[in-house]
């Protein structure tokens, strides 16, 4: 499969990519291995840049290896109440904060307040290579603000969910959001 | 058109021990068994095949097959044994070679095709070639200089040098220091056990640059401009740098990461047990 | 005063109504610089929602299809010894990684290795790397040769090598066994160093580069030997 199906499969989109979705999920609860790799091919694209945006990239790989076996374990567990685009999202995101729970994720950072970083920086390049930049950004949040933002603003989660994952509350989830929004905007302004 | 080579000269046996036979192709593909000896490769602008070669014994064969796109070559003794013979062979540069052997030195140069070699004892020496480049030696150094596209390398007692080339690269080495300059790539692997690993080459946003060591010493050249968020690991080594990295305490033992620029492009450096040096260009 | 910057993401978000909302607007009605701060916010909320999504570079999926052909394998070969509970394991990440290799390299049949997820990280039947702390999830090999482990599969592959050793020349059995022996004292410098480290994430990853890094010596071994 190539990128442009896996791009194509954002939340909320249905048609024939999600009923592919659903046959393969049958086959693949089936055993069929084959039908697994199709809906790898077709989901790892997200999968793996939500794990890397949560976790240090280097982990990235060995991550998505590991959701997508999760996967595969718990497939039987999919009733099919929601898109398999979704489910997946949740089982990913479920382990990623996992992940960051137990390795105790606190990244060290060569300048460690995160505002003084994002201030640091401003102007370093203004508003050019805008994706890369704002990944680069997106790094430098501090972890909570991190992801809350990746979480609500580039996964498209409702404030409820994010703070049902998190365990924490929507008042918290937003003022995180806000938190995260400001630094990013003081990061890409010019 | 491979039509123009007859079926007797594809299955051209040859039992003296010299052979020169050049004949059209039309292959995209040469696959060249040699289980002992010697082999030149060079790449040419013509849709011909040269093959030279000589024989340590009367009883050795040349073997010249075509079968769909690909063109066989193997030399062999009366009984299938194992025979020395050097070849040299010219080839249409854009050709994907493979070539197999145990002990067997191999040089290429001038290809712009794939590449694909195996070999037990001997050097490997490629100049050129493109596309995916495959190389496997058990005993022996392996260079490449000016190679583009996906570059291998799998080595187990000798060096590695890369040069002059573009790609991805990803080098394996047990015992042998494994050497990088003048590469432009925005993907780079490079694990050794016993030895050490030198990088001078681009650091692009967006890329990704992992060189790893056990017993060895790291000597990194970032580039002027650079955009990286750079991890340094080790056990017990020791981080010597020109960039202005506040360590707290002893470095050995834990991970440390900055970032150069924007950070766009991921370097991550770890030995065991050596001294990583990374310098500023 | 209010500061309305601080209510400007609940309003990008449309989480504001009646009063405040109301004030709001008006706020930003009489006031540019807010205005600005609006525009530049809702620019970081719309780039967020169209970044591009990143495949990896490199292929994950051969790593996955091992894994779970390990798990099919686990569930249709029977556990060690009869009346012995079955043995949990955790690993790390990179050691999964290793074990993934092990099974395509060997994509054998006769070894098995059961995985599972749970809370505390993926189980297996066996270990692939021992690092004896508790806390760090981590158990020490129980040493039955009963259930398909790392070591199983290296001696698999060493006693193709044993077999297939006089077809090769002297100086590359030499030089295999002087790089395996290299291999093998870097292993065990890992191991030492996870001892005392078992949670580190980079000793976790070493020991799993060099145990595969074995493998591949000794698949390459092995190959040689039979051609």
């Amino acid at each position: 499969m190539n990128a442009s199906i896996a791009l194509a499969m954002k939340p909320g989109d249905g048609g024939s990519a999600a009923n592919n979705d659903l046959d393969d999920v049958r086959l693949a609860a089936g055993g069929d291995v084959a039908a697994f790799e199709r809906l790898y091919h077709r989901h790892v694209a997200r999968v793996h840049s939500l794990v890397s945006r949560m976790l240090e990239p280097e982990l990235a790989d060995e991550v998505t290896q590991d959701v997508f076996v999760r996967v595969w374990a718990k497939l039987g567990t999919f009733r099919g109440d929601a898109a398999f685009s979704t489910w997946l999202h949740r089982v990913t995101v479920n382990l990623v904060l996992g992940q960051r729970k137990k390795l105790g994720i606190r990244r060290e950072r060569y300048l460690p307040d995160a505002e003084a970083v994002l201030d640091r920086t401003s102007g370093a390049e203004p508003r050019a290579a805008i994706g890369a930049e704002f990944e680069a950004g997106m790094r430098r949040l501090p972890d909570r603000a991190r992801e809350v933002f990746i979480l609500h603003d580039v996964e498209g989660f409702k404030h409820r969910e994010v703070a049902e994952m998190l365990g924490v509350t929507t008042g918290t989830t937003k003022a995180q959001l806000h938190r995260a929004r400001m630094l990013m905007r003081k990061y890409l302004s010019p | 058109m491979i039509a123009h080579v007859t079926a007797a000269l594809l299955a051209a046996m040859a039992p003296a021990q010299q052979a020169d036979t050049t004949f059209a192709v039309d292959a995209i593909r040469l696959e060249v068994t040699q289980l002992e000896g010697v082999i030149s490769v060079t790449g040419w602008d013509r849709d011909e095949m040269r093959v030279q070669a000589s024989y340590d014994e009367d009883e050795g064969r040349l073997d010249i097959r075509q079968s769909g796109g690909t063109i066989h070559v193997s030399t062999k003794g009366e009984w299938g044994e194992p025979v020395y013979g050097e070849l040299a062979l010219s080839v249409p540069r854009s050709i994907a070679l493979e070539i197999t052997g145990v002990s067997l030195e191999v040089g290429i140069e001038r290809s712009a095709g794939s590449v694909s070699v195996s070999t037990a004892e001997g050097e490997i020496l490629l100049v050129g070639g493109s596309g995916n480049v495959a190389l496997n030696a058990v005993n022996g150094p392996v260079t490449v200089a000016g190679a583009s596209g996906k570059i291998a390398v799998n080595a187990v007692d000798g060096d590695v040098s890369v040069s002059e080339s573009d790609g991805a690269i990803a080098v394996t080495a047990v015992d042998g220091d494994v050497t990088l300059e003048g590469i432009t790539s925005d993907n780079v692997s490079v694990n050794a056990v016993d030895g050490d690993i030198a990088y001078d080459g681009t650091i692009v946003d967006g890329g990704r640059y992992v060189l790893s060591t056990h017993d060895g010493d790291l000597d990194v050249l970032i580039p002027n401009g650079a955009n990286a968020r750079i991890s340094i690991d080790t056990f017990s080594g020791e981080l010597d740098t020109d960039f202005a990295v506040e360590l707290e305490g002893d470095f050995g033992k834990k991970r440390i990461s900055f970032t150069v620029g924007t950070g766009k492009a991921l370097v991550e450096l770890s030995a065991f047990d050596g001294i990583i040096s990374l310098r500023q260009e | 005063m209010t500061d309305w910057t601080e209510k400007l993401s609940d309003y990008l978000d449309g989480d504001l109504s009646g009063d405040e909302l109301a004030k709001l607007e008006a706020a930003l009605q009489g006031d540019a610089a807010l205005r600005g701060v609006l525009e530049e916010l809702r620019a970081v909320k719309d780039t967020a929602a169209s970044l591009p999504q990143h495949a990896p570079l490199s292929d994950l999926w051969s790593g996955i299809e091992a894994r779970i052909e390990a798990d099919r394998l686990a569930d249709v070969v029977p556990l060690s010894s009869a009346g012995n509970a079955r043995r949990r394991f955790s690993f790390t990440i990179p050691q999964l990684a290793a074990a993934a290799v092990a099974l395509l390299v060997l994509g054998s049949a006769s070894v098995w290795m059961a995985m599972s997820s749970g809370a505390g990280g993926l189980e297996s039947g066996s270990p692939i790397a021992v690092a004896p702390a508790p806390e760090a999830g981590f158990v020490s090999a129980p040493g039955d040769g009963s259930t398909f482990s790392y070591e199983a599969t290296i001696q698999d592959l060493e006693q193709q090598l044993q077999v297939g050793r006089d077809r090769l020349d002297p100086k590359t059995v030499a030089t295999l066994e002087g790089s395996l022996a290299t291999i093998d004292r870097a292993i065990a410098r890992a191991q030492e160093a996870l001892e005392a480290d078992p949670a580190s994430v980079y000793l976790n990853r070493h020991l799993a580069d060099a145990r595969t890094r074995k493998l591949h010596v000794l698949q390459q071994a092995a190959r040689l030997a039979r051609s």
